[in-house]
């Protein structure tokens, strides 16, 4: 597949087929971190962020790759992996690839998010990303997870929601 | 909706952009003026964005999955070259020999790679054998026979190949009928009495139990037929039933969804089984008729039979299981003008031919079907021919096409009336949560796993379904449970009793006898159980009942008693002011004389000096009277009593003791003090009484003079002590009224407090009593959304 198919896959919400795809670039992405002082799931954790960052950036407007999907991807892996090592070990800097910024992990607002997520029980964190990230309407919601009505599936919905913010907040405890 | 999650609605809508200009700007101006909704609305924000990256995350991660299964496909259709089939082997060549044995002749399956392992068994106990291949073989006692007689001291030939390379290494195949078969392993058993092939007692079999890395859905046991040349064609094939995940009984959950957390909010611990259990057990269900515990259900062979066989259930599941394993990669049962739709085929073919065609395509076409033959034909160029299944067997092909007349839709009935009510009662669960259902499938993780469902069917049949039917494996129970629950309102449970079915979880023997005592037992005790608690409830209820009782009768006599004193007082005090204003005014005591004339007074004048006396008594008040130039006064002047240790007091009473009347009156409280106008023709004392739980605060003031105010401090005193002050200071009745005053006190806090205990208790049981009997409580649907929603917690 080329790159621009794969590019318009993942704009437009077909992510799925795009990334199986991207995949057969984890290898590489691999080599490089165990040749770093990283371990292969380490490898794979920066691949999949990097992958991250990727949809990310298609999914943002006026978006162009000056390179290919293949060099974009590893160069922002092994910018993601040098950032780690950084903090890790300072001493250790690499250069950046030409066309291709600065990557920071999640900043420290979205970590305490997906902490909180992370917190929920799976069954809140499905029902969470069926609505708000697949969009599914809570018709089909309330049938997927057993809900009698669209109603009860939307009540649950918002007590998950209450329940991580509640996470995020903890000071304010409303009832 | 609660109102804070109506809100969070209203945030979602406001930063989805769905709000009018109306509706925006009122809630923009409630932003900005609320720095609380503020902050929810931002962190809102955050979270749904965190949520839509965690769902990207989610997606790669799966996508990384997804491109390791295709790369893994890829390998294998290169290194096999053909499909491989989900169905797993198991050589049983023993019954094909049979005929053999007269002559002492065995086909000779030892080759090089593949011999025999040689146990020799005394057969005096039960004998488990570990084969060098960890397969685990269990043999009773009575295992095998020899012209229909038990036989000791057998010798045993066992051989298996479990792995890949050993199968290969033994020149084994895994193909049935020329389809390939994914294998679990494969093994000979064989035992012989002085050299000649003994038979394995259908009543006490040999159970063997093969390791395996991972346990896969659809295995089936095949039995090995050998050609001359050695090759083995896998046939017959038996599911295997997965076993069952016993458990200590004690140790098992079988309380209803939410029980433990509910008790624990009110102050149960919810570590402690003996505690839970008492207040799990104390509830029962009214509704629920007797005559069903006189009676408890127990399925026959026949209804076993009917509920297979006449709701075609089982066949209609195993033909959905095989129609998706098998069919569904290339046929549709939707009418999507695809080419090999099977949308209503069974209209167009008979079930003969569909039965042949399903078996072997290609013999059809052979044999020279004209049918087959277009079929063929027709597709041949697109699809290719159809692969044969006749290996899977008669009853298989039988359930496909049960699958095809329903064109895949359920045949459960979806109308049926709801058994609900009552739902399981307690007693029935304290019945068999109990070692003696020790090592039966009550005792396993399966049924721990079907109670919540069982509990939520609010249903007790299903439940019993399980109890009186200990012998029969997990999957049958299950297919029967669905039945009982597939319904309009319970199909959600009903479609959970399927997938318990789809696991087709075997079961564990229990003799008849022991399930007939079992059943008894169960009987026996779920009934007494029913009536100790509602004798317990009722107990309770009566005893609460007779103490209303006792508390009405008390505030009655009391109410009499106040009314009495009160009253005669009163006369004593009217007559002794009376008495005064009379002397004092010269006016003659009116001996009553009959008989008298009767005469009707008009003008003012000492006639009605006793209306205004008695005013005065009633209202008082300090009154002066005047007849003939002379003069007479009763005067009323206020004392006032204030305690400085009031307030540690659980209650506190004052009484001013007049010696000339005939009991107590009590000083009133207003504001912070006590109060009394005390008549000045009369001597008072007072006594202050206050209680602090038991003990008692007294003090003592001998002589007043009014006007006057007190103040003093309440002196730790005892009830004796009280009673020898009360014999000297007061009168004989004040002794008696006081102490009844104080005992009414006394009984009515503690009364109170056992109205309010008792109501707190109440509230209390019924907030359990909505989880242990919700069917009793909530409707269907709310029962079916409280057990999902607690999935989430």
């Amino acid at each position: 597949m080329k790159d621009e198919k794969i590019i318009s896959l993942l704009r437009k919400g077909q992510e799925s087929t795009g990334l199986v795809q991207l995949y057969r670039y984890e290898g590489k992405v691999c080599a490089h971190v165990k040749a770093n002082s990283g371990t292969k799931d380490d490898g794979k954790e920066i691949f999949q962020e990097a992958l991250f960052h990727l949809v990310k950036k298609c999914q943002t407007e006026n978006f162009t790759l000056s390179s290919s999907i293949d060099t974009y991807l590893f160069g922002v892996a092994k910018n993601l992996w040098s950032n780690r090592l950084r903090k890790k070990k300072p001493e250790l800097m690499g250069d950046l690839p030409e066309g291709i910024e600065e990557h920071g992990e999640e900043g420290d607002r979205g970590a305490a998010i997906q902490k909180a997520l992370l917190k929920l029980t799976e069954k809140c964190r499905e029902l969470l990303v069926a609505f708000y990230f697949d969009g599914f309407k809570m018709e089909e919601i309330a049938k997927d997870f057993g809900f009698s009505s669209a109603k009860s599936a939307k009540n649950q919905k918002y007590k998950c929601l209450e329940k991580a913010r509640s996470y995020v907040l903890p000071q304010s405890k409303q009832s | 909706m609660r109102p804070e999650l109506e809100l969070m609605e209203q945030i979602d809508l406001f930063l989805d952009g769905k709000m009018n200009a109306e509706e925006l700007e009122a809630f923009e101006a409630k932003i900005s003026s609320d720095p609380i909704l503020k902050n929810k609305v931002e962190t809102q924000r955050d979270l749904r964005e965190g949520i839509k990256d965690l769902g990207l995350k989610l997606k790669i991660q799966n996508a990384g999955r997804k491109f390791k299964k295709l790369k893994l496909t890829k390998g294998l259709l290169i290194g096999l070259g053909v499909a491989v089939l989900l169905v797993g082997t198991f050589l049983l060549v023993r019954k094909l020999w049979k005929e053999e044995v007269t002559e002492h002749t065995i086909v000779n399956t030892d080759r090089e790679g593949w011999e025999s392992e040689a146990y020799s068994l005394s057969m005096q106990t039960d004998t488990i054998l570990i084969t060098e291949d960890k397969v685990v073989i269990s043999i009773p006692d009575d295992a095998f026979l020899l012209d229909g007689e038990v036989v000791k001291d057998v010798e045993l030939a066992f051989k298996s190949a479990l792995k890949p390379e050993d199968i290969i290494k033994a020149g084994l195949s895994t193909a049935s009928n020329g389809a390939l078969l994914e294998t679990g392993g494969m093994f000979e058993f064989n035992a012989f009495k002085d050299g000649r092939l003994v038979t394995i007692n259908p009543e006490s079999p040999v159970v063997l139990s093969v390791p395996t890395d991972e346990l896969k859905a659809g295995m089936s046991l095949y039995e090995g037929d050998i050609d001359s040349t050695g090759f083995v064609n896998w046939v017959n094939p038996v599911p295997l039933d997965n076993p069952l995940t016993p458990a200590d009984i004690l140790s098992l959950d079988f309380y209803p969804p939410n029980y433990v957390k509910t008790a624990a909010n009110e102050g149960y611990d919810p570590t402690d089984k003996k505690i839970l259990d008492s207040v799990f057990y104390s509830y029962y269900c009214e509704n629920s008729n007797s005559e069903e515990l006189d009676n408890p259900m127990i399925i026959g062979d026949e209804e076993l039979e009917d509920s297979l066989t006449n709701e075609n259930l089982t066949q209609y599941v195993t033909g959905q299981m095989h129609f998706r394993g098998q069919c569904e990669s290339c046929h549709s049962l939707r009418d999507r003008n695809s080419d090999l739709s099977l949308k209503n085929v069974v209209e167009r073919r008979s079930e003969a031919w569909l039965k042949s065609w399903i078996s072997n395509p290609s013999a059809m076409i052979e044999s020279g079907d004209d049918e087959a033959k277009k079929l063929y034909e027709r597709f041949r160029a697109k699809h290719g021919l159809m692969q044969g299944y006749g290996y899977l067997g008669d009853y298989n092909i039988n359930s496909i096409i049960e699958y095809l007349r329903h064109n895949g839709q359920s045949p459960f009935p979806k109308e049926d009336e709801v058994n609900a009510g009552c739902g399981v009662q307690p007693a029935s669960i304290e019945a068999i949560w109990n070692k003696k259902y020790q090592k039966t499938l009550i005792a396993t993780k399966e049924f721990e796993e079907r109670l919540p469902w069982i509990y939520n069917s609010c249903n007790e049949e299903v439940l019993m379904l399980y109890v009186q039917n200990l012998n029969e494996p997990m999957w049958k129970l299950d297919s029967i449970a669905c039945t009982l629950t597939y319904s309009e309102e319970t199909w959600r449970i009903g479609k959970r009793f399927k997938a318990f079915y789809e696991q087709r979880k075997g079961g564990i023997a229990v003799s008849s006898r022991a399930q007939r005592k079992l059943n008894n037992f169960f009987e026996k005790s779920a009934k007494a159980q029913f009536l100790a608690a509602m004798k317990a409830i009722k107990a309770v209820l009566d005893e609460q009942a007779r103490l209303y009782e006792e508390s009405a009768n008390r505030h009655l006599e009391h109410a009499e008693a106040e009314y009495t004193r009160e009253e005669k007082n009163f006369q004593a005090e009217y007559d002794l002011n009376l008495e005064h204003v009379k002397k004092e005014l010269g006016i003659p005591d009116v001996v009553p004389v009959s008989p008298r004339y009767t005469v009707t007074v008009t003008s003012n004048g000492a006639k009605n000096i006793d209306q205004q006396v008695f005013e005065s008594t009633e209202n008082r008040e300090t009154t002066t009277f005047s007849l003939n130039g002379r003069t007479a006064t009763i005067t009323y002047e206020p004392v006032k009593v204030t305690l400085s240790n009031e307030s540690e007091m659980d209650f506190v009473r004052v009484y001013a003791l007049p010696k000339e009347l005939y009991s107590f009156e009590r000083m009133k409280k207003k504001g912070t003090a006590y109060e009394y106008k005390f008549n000045g023709l009369i001597d008072y004392e007072i006594v202050a009484v206050g209680y602090k739980g038991d003990e008692v605060y007294v003090y003592h003031i001998g002589k007043v003079d009014p006007p006057a105010e007190f103040v003093f401090t309440l002196e730790k005193s005892s009830e004796k002590a009280l009673k020898k002050l009360l014999k000297s200071n007061g009168t004989k009745q004040e002794r008696r009224d006081i102490i009844e005053d104080l005992d009414f006190e006394k009984f009515k806090i503690k009364d109170e407090r056992r109205r309010r205990d008792f109501a707190a208790r109440e509230r209390s049981r019924w907030r359990i009593h909505e989880v242990v009997l919700p069917c009793e409580v909530m409707n269907m649907e709310e029962v079916a959304d409280t057990v999902i929603s607690a999935g989430f917690n």
